[in-house]
């Protein structure tokens, strides 16, 4: 390329300059060093050296900006030149200074300055000309809006051409430029452009409305473009644009029901019955891309009755065979959705679509496959019998990517049942060998998940116990963390696994996850195991060392419960802990170090009480994904949301929020079109971390809170004057803080299992939180409710629709009158005396649910509302609540008024 | 929303821009630098095709020596939009005839915007498909060949197929001087077997390409001896296959020209053929498939310097057929200083870069027994007892006129109005997928 070999041989000189100065420079040095000591002369040369080369970098960079400075000029006056001539061969000539342009712009050279010059230059018949032409106008229109100007005279022109190629294009550069004063100029062409008698130019034309929209759309709506794309999109013949004016009115829809109701009710009226079934029944006229389009609105659409679901389904089956991956994917949306309240239809419908995703895993690139994957793994989880007998599938190729290989190993996982957990758990061994080191990990971590999952573990237990023999480093981290939560599991198998765990060297497990796994393992078999006193001694040794926190706070632990069991041995060692731990810098580490000793010093027994009482086995760990959080992914089938295992709402910006998602639930619509603020993802995040952190610290291996009674050494400063003895005010304060966030129930599933026996010896049962009564209006809540609201049933809709959800809590009423609640009414009437009014109730035993309303009282009137859904299962003695307010501050406290007026609810 | 891409960026493995599209302004322009420093620059780079930063996801994907990046803001159709992305390569190899690298990228840039211009407005795919994008888009650059007259109101070819209700996929007024179909099925077998020899898993991939010069719109008719074709017809004596069997396809997937009510109602494959070479149908078996071939290894570790790699490979398919270009690729630890070979066939070497035994075969004799064995020397290390992981054997072969499936064409028929004789011709080969024995 010409202009290359400019910039070298520029290059070139530039060097040869360097290379004269620094010779100069040289000189000047000699001359210096005649007259200097040597000694004095390495400082000089070094700083003349570092000036010489910044110097010439200079040079260099104003060099090469004059060059291209040059080079600009160059093309600027070469374009001139040609702009108004029209000898033969103009054209070529032209095309490679275009092709010049385009090129420094697709490199992010700033080519702006040639605007003028390009227009100038841009009456032409050659169309690849034009289309150079426009993609430059259409890159550099938004920087110069002024010059923008200039083009839309021949863009004007050229929408009236006689080609229609050349007015669609026009017509779409005109859309593209993006400028704002423009406007005026694109409404005529555009209206024009959906008359088109050509179908191309329609295309163009009602993606054009979408793009207007975008930059202007008061001027859209103005120009009453949506209805005329309505027309189009039930009249038009070619597929195309019916494809185009969907994409646009979706979008319009979508973005307008934001702020307006009307738009909202548009909306719902135009995707109904006539549009879906008009759209349906040309399915097949429609290309691949347009099908996938309207697969999605059809997923949407509510049919009447399940007849109609049948005929839709009929018309789609054959989409489940086509070639393209997406439409494949879009129609099981489809399917998925529809018979999503027909249990057993969705069933059928899972058999069916079981081959064409097996098929689309194993065709096609590996991202793709990773796509699919991704939903496949979604499915699974809601059915995983349906895919047991295809785990073969799922069995990794050597030439997989790791992302691939790791969503098959968590298929594998996902599958396996009693019938294949053989051969699958034999096939993740085989993984476990793999050189990928975070596949290893992966597949180790799978037949740990499997042995959980399943009862028949004895043979994964042998399997399990290989690893350790392996060797490496990581295996046996991954290992021991296993082994430890399959003996919380299965204590019976403790035998076993204490022999094989014995034999490792604790200096080759250096992972703090792995360490404490040990660790705890130590503590808790210390009877079983000869040496664990010695061991746990290199352990508190080698404190000054430790950098985990999380090991150190497990050390005390283990060497405590150690101490219980065989005190002889280990005074020593928890006394050389306890100093240990007392003098650390680890806030945590401090308190539990002092919590235990403080214990200690009531008396062993006592001690023992709390720290090492006897356990019962955990029968299942706690979830990390609320269902409703899944269900909500389950909605949004065929998106990024099932790649990245979140809700939309989850990970779009704030500003798109709303903008895309699209759903029948008033609910679902209110979270996702919830105007701008962060209060919902943040809260849910927050109550999902809580979930984790509780999740979490109930296996043990939590940040700081780990290990039994963990919750009680954080707050034990705040009463550490108070004799440990009767150690309520901090549990309440645990329990204070637990149902103010509305996990109550988790708290207190995972303290039942371990303290229960401890609590109940200790007679803090109501401590911690099982049966909290606060009384409305209480002194703890300065919130006071409304006894007359007004509110009616629209209103409470809007809102409802409006507000995102400020609170949700689960309530459990185990053993409680409300667990016998027979129909709505007496609930009704008891939160009524509680001064929360009923607006709808349903249901009949065991499901009821109720929408509830309070008001603030001395609010202005329409203002200060709490909105409540209820959701009650008797059977299973839980309520789900979601709260949502106008003033989300006191949503919170409203929460503690809600809950103690469904706890003191007696049927008498 | 399917995709409603915000930009598309094809960048090179240094991370230059080749091309760059922006499609909507609700992305900033300095999203290549995102990828560039978020993914390209990091040891992310690879572990997972779909990134989320800063409220973007980037989809990318790398084919050859480009990276194809996708940006959107949205909650967009993952599946869809690398649908996409492979779709628009197949579409630039069509145009530049072959390879899709920087360098075509770099020759044909013009070309490639112009492409991105009609494949997709303002985020949404438009029409993929070479055969109607040709129409109006030629590398020459010319006026669309619609408009030679402009006072012809003729609409374009596009518009008028969609009208008449005919076929998107093919031009009218074809006109082939001999007329000729050639049929392809193409089978790759993927194997794992475990180290005692039982098949772990074990299944095909077919397609059948065809690649088509008729003339008219012909109207054609696929034959194929799987078993629902077979059982839906009465005269089922008439079955060409050898053993008699049929064929249980676990799954079929065809081109869009092919009439899929008609395949569920009379489970024929009936079409009207694209015009030159596309993909008809693609097909997963997982039942009674024969192997190929049968691959004995036993690998034994003498010492810590030395090893003795015994490979044996057997060919299960007929006597008179053969395999070509059939590679065994054996590997050994990265320690390993030389090799000594002994082969009954063929040539073996040791490739240090891949650390592998590779033996090749040119031709592979049906019913044949070919034996490699190998002295392997170790440089002995300081590790002790690090003990080495063994990745699978690997094979890579080609058998013409041999389906691992057993499938077969029964008929192909040809009809068109005109009337006019076809030539037809079919192959089958049978290629290796991933063929991985594990040792």
């Amino acid at each position: 390329m010409e202009s290359h070999n400019q910039l070298t041989s520029y290059l070139q000189h530039s060097f040869e300059c360097c290379l004269l100065v620094s010779f100069c420079f040289c000189v000047l040095l000699l001359f210096i060093s005649l007259r200097r000591s040597a000694l004095l002369l390495s400082f000089p040369l070094s700083i003349c050296f570092l000036d010489l080369l910044t110097h010439s970098a200079c040079v260099r960079s104003i060099m090469n900006a004059d060059n291209r400075k040059g080079e600009l000029a160059d093309l600027k006056t070469q374009l001139r030149q040609l702009a108004g001539s029209r000898a033969a061969g103009v054209e070529d000539v032209k095309r490679e200074l275009y092709k010049k342009v385009i090129s420094y712009m697709t490199i992010g050279i700033d080519v702006s300055g040639l605007f003028s010059e390009m227009v100038m230059c841009s009456a032409t018949s050659d169309l690849v000309l034009k289309k150079m032409c426009y993609l430059y106008v259409g890159s550099y229109a938004k920087v110069h809006p002024d010059l923008a100007l200039l083009t839309i005279n021949f863009l004007q022109k050229d929408c009236r051409d006689d080609d229609p190629m050349i007015r669609g294009l026009a017509l779409r550069s005109l859309c593209s430029l993006r400028v704002k004063n423009l406007v005026e100029y694109l409404v005529g062409p555009l209206r024009t452009g959906l008359k088109d008698n050509n179908g191309y130019v329609r295309t163009v034309a009602a993606m054009g409305v979408l793009k207007l929209y975008h930059i202007a759309p008061s001027a859209c709506t103005d120009n009453d473009f949506p209805a005329t794309l309505k027309g189009l999109l039930i009249h038009d013949p070619d597929a195309q644009v019916v494809a185009n004016c969907l994409s646009a009115l979706q979008e319009i829809y979508t973005l307008e029901a934001a702020s307006s109701e009307a738009a909202l009710k548009e909306r719902e009226l135009l995707f109904g019955r006539p549009v879906i079934y008009a759209l349906l029944n040309r399915i097949k006229e429609f290309t691949e891309w347009a099908q996938c389009l309207v697969l999605d609105v059809v997923s949407k659409y509510v049919p009447a009755d399940p007849n109609e679901s049948f005929d839709i389904m009929n018309v789609l089956e054959d989409r489940l065979q086509h070639a393209n991956s997406a439409v494949v994917l879009a129609t099981i949306k489809v399917f998925l959705q529809l018979t999503i309240s027909m249990a057993d239809v969705h069933q059928q419908v899972y058999e069916r679509i079981k081959a064409p995703l097996l098929t689309l895993i194993s065709s096609g690139s590996s991202e793709q496959s990773y796509a699919v994957l991704s939903h496949l793994h979604l499915l699974v989880m809601r059915a995983p019998m349906l895919f047991s007998s295809d785990y073969k599938h799922f069995y990794c190729r050597y030439s997989d990517p790791s992302y691939v290989k790791k969503l098959k190993i968590e298929m594998l996982t996902a599958v396996a049942n009693e019938s294949n957990m053989y051969e699958i758990v034999t096939e993740l061994s085989e993984y476990a060998a793999n050189v990928d080191v975070a596949i290893t990990r992966e597949a180790i971590r799978a037949v740990g998940r499997i042995a959980l999952q399943l009862y028949d573990v004895n043979a994964i237990v042998d399997r399990l116990l290989q690893f350790l023999e392996m060797e490496k480093d990581y295996v046996t981290a991954e290992t021991l963390v296993l082994v430890k939560d399959l003996l919380r599991k299965y204590p019976q198998w403790s035998h076993d696994c204490i022999a094989v765990v014995g034999n490792v060297s604790s200096n080759t497990v250096q992972e703090p996850k792995a360490k404490s796994a040990l660790i705890w393992m130590l503590g808790e078999y210390s009877h079983d195991m000869l040496d664990a006193p010695y061991v746990l001694e290199g352990f508190v040794e080698g404190w000054a060392e430790e950098d985990s926190a999380e090991v150190r706070l497990e050390l005390l632990s283990a060497v405590s419960k150690l101490f219980f069991k065989r005190p002889p041995e280990s005074q020593k060692i928890l006394g050389a802990a306890l100093a240990a731990g007392i003098a650390d810098a680890h806030q945590d580490v401090h308190d539990r170090a002092l919590f235990y000793y403080r214990l200690l010093q009531q008396g062993v027994e006592v001690a023992e009480c709390v720290i090492n009482p006897p356990k019962q086995a955990v029968s299942v760990f706690a979830d990390t994904q609320s269902s409703e959080i899944k269900d909500r992914i389950f909605d949004e089938f065929n998106s990024l949301s099932v790649v990245y295992r979140e809700p939309s709402f989850m990970f779009l910006d704030k500003e798109h929020r709303g903008a895309y998602d699209y759903s029948e639930d008033p609910a679902a619509v209110s979270l996702v079109s919830a105007p701008a603020d962060l209060v919902l993802p943040s809260q849910s995040l927050e109550a999902n971390d809580n979930d984790l952190l509780l999740s979490a610290s109930e296996k043990e291996e939590s940040r700081g809170t780990a290990s039994n009674g963990s919750y009680v050494p954080d707050f034990l400063t705040y009463e550490s004057s108070s004799a440990p003895r009767s150690p309520s005010p901090p549990l309440q304060v645990v329990a204070n803080r637990n149902s103010s966030i509305g996990s109550a129930p988790v708290a207190r599933a995972t303290t039942a299992g371990r303290t229960s026996q401890a609590v109940s010896a200790l007679g803090i049962d109501d401590l911690l939180g099982l049966n909290l009564t606060f009384s409305p209006g209480g002194p703890s809540l300065s919130l006071k409710l409304n006894s007359k609201p007004a509110l009616d049933p629209a209103t409470f809709q809007r809102k409802w629709g409006q507000l995102p959800i400020a609170l949700t809590m689960d309530h459990s009423f185990f053993g409680q009158p409300l667990a016998a609640l027979s129909g709505p009414q007496p609930l009704l009437r008891h939160m009524q005396e509680n001064l929360i009014h009923c607006m709808a109730s349903g249901g009949q035993v065991p499901q009821f649910k109720f929408f509830f309303f309070a008001q603030k009282v001395e609010s202005p009137p329409g203002t200060g509302f709490f909105l409540v859904e209820c959701l009650l299962n008797t059977s299973t003695a839980s309520a789900n609540v979601k709260i949502k307010a106008d003033d989300t501050s006191v949503a919170s406290k409203f929460g503690d008024i809600f809950r103690s007026a469904l706890t003191s609810f007696s049927l008498a | 929303m399917p995709v409603s891409a915000s930009a598309i960026y094809f960048l090179n493995l240094r991370g230059d821009v080749l091309i760059n599209r922006l499609y909507r302004d609700d992305v900033g322009g300095n999203m290549v630098d995102a990828f560039r420093i978020h993914i390209m620059q990091t040891k992310d780079l690879g572990t997972c095709p779909v990134r989320q930063i800063g409220g973007c996801s980037f989809l990318y994907m790398r084919i050859s020596n480009v990276y194809i990046v996708t940006v959107v803001s949205t909650n967009a159709n993952a599946a869809c939009a690398f649908k996409f992305i492979v779709e628009a390569v197949a579409l630039f190899k069509a145009y530049f005839g072959g390879a899709f690298d920087e360098d075509a990228i770099r020759n044909n840039f013009v070309l490639i915007y112009e492409l991105l211009d009609e494949i997709m407005d303002f985020g949404y795919p438009q029409n993929l498909s070479p055969e109607i994008l040709k129409l109006y888009i030629t590398q020459e650059g010319v006026r669309s060949p619609f408009s030679t007259k402009p006072q012809d109101t003729r609409p374009p070819a596009n518009a008028t197929l969609q009208v008449t209700g005919a076929v998107g996929w093919r031009r009218e007024g074809l006109l082939y001087k001999k007329n000729e179909v050639f049929l392809d099925i193409v089978e790759s077998v993927n194997l794992l077997m475990s180290q005692k020899g039982t098949n772990l898993r074990c299944d095909v991939t077919g397609k059948v390409l065809m690649k088509c010069f008729l003339s008219g719109m012909p109207d054609l008719k696929l034959g194929l001896n799987d078993k629902i074709g077979l059982e839906k017809e009465a005269q089922v004596k008439a079955r060409p296959s050898k053993s008699g069997k049929t064929i249980e396809l676990d799954d079929v997937t065809f081109h869009q020209c092919v009439n899929l009510t008609r395949f569920n109602s009379e489970k024929t494959v009936s079409f009207v053929p694209p015009d030159g070479e596309f993909e008809l149908m693609k097909y997963r078996i997982t039942e009674g498939i024969n192997l190929p071939f049968r691959v004995f290894p036993s690998i034994k570790e003498l010492g810590r310097t030395r090893m003795e790699v015994n490979v044996k490979v057997k060919s299960l398919f007929g006597a008179k057929m053969f395999a070509l270009g059939v590679v065994v690729k054996v590997p050994v630890p990265k320690q390993t200083a030389k090799a000594d070979f002994q082969v009954t066939s063929g040539r073996a070497k040791y490739h240090p870069s891949v650390d592998c035994l590779i033996w090749k075969i040119r031709k592979f004799p049906g019913q044949a027994e070919l034996t490699m064995s190998a002295e392997v020397e170790l440089i002995s290390t300081m590790a002790e007892k690090k003990s080495w992981t063994r990745p699978p054997i690997q094979m890579e072969f080609q058998v013409p006129m041999f389906t691992a499936s057993g499938l077969r064409v029964r008929f192909l028929k040809v009809w068109e109005k005109s009337g006019y004789n076809t030539v037809e011709w079919v192959r089958y080969i049978t290629r290796a997928g991933s063929y991985e024995v594990r040792c």
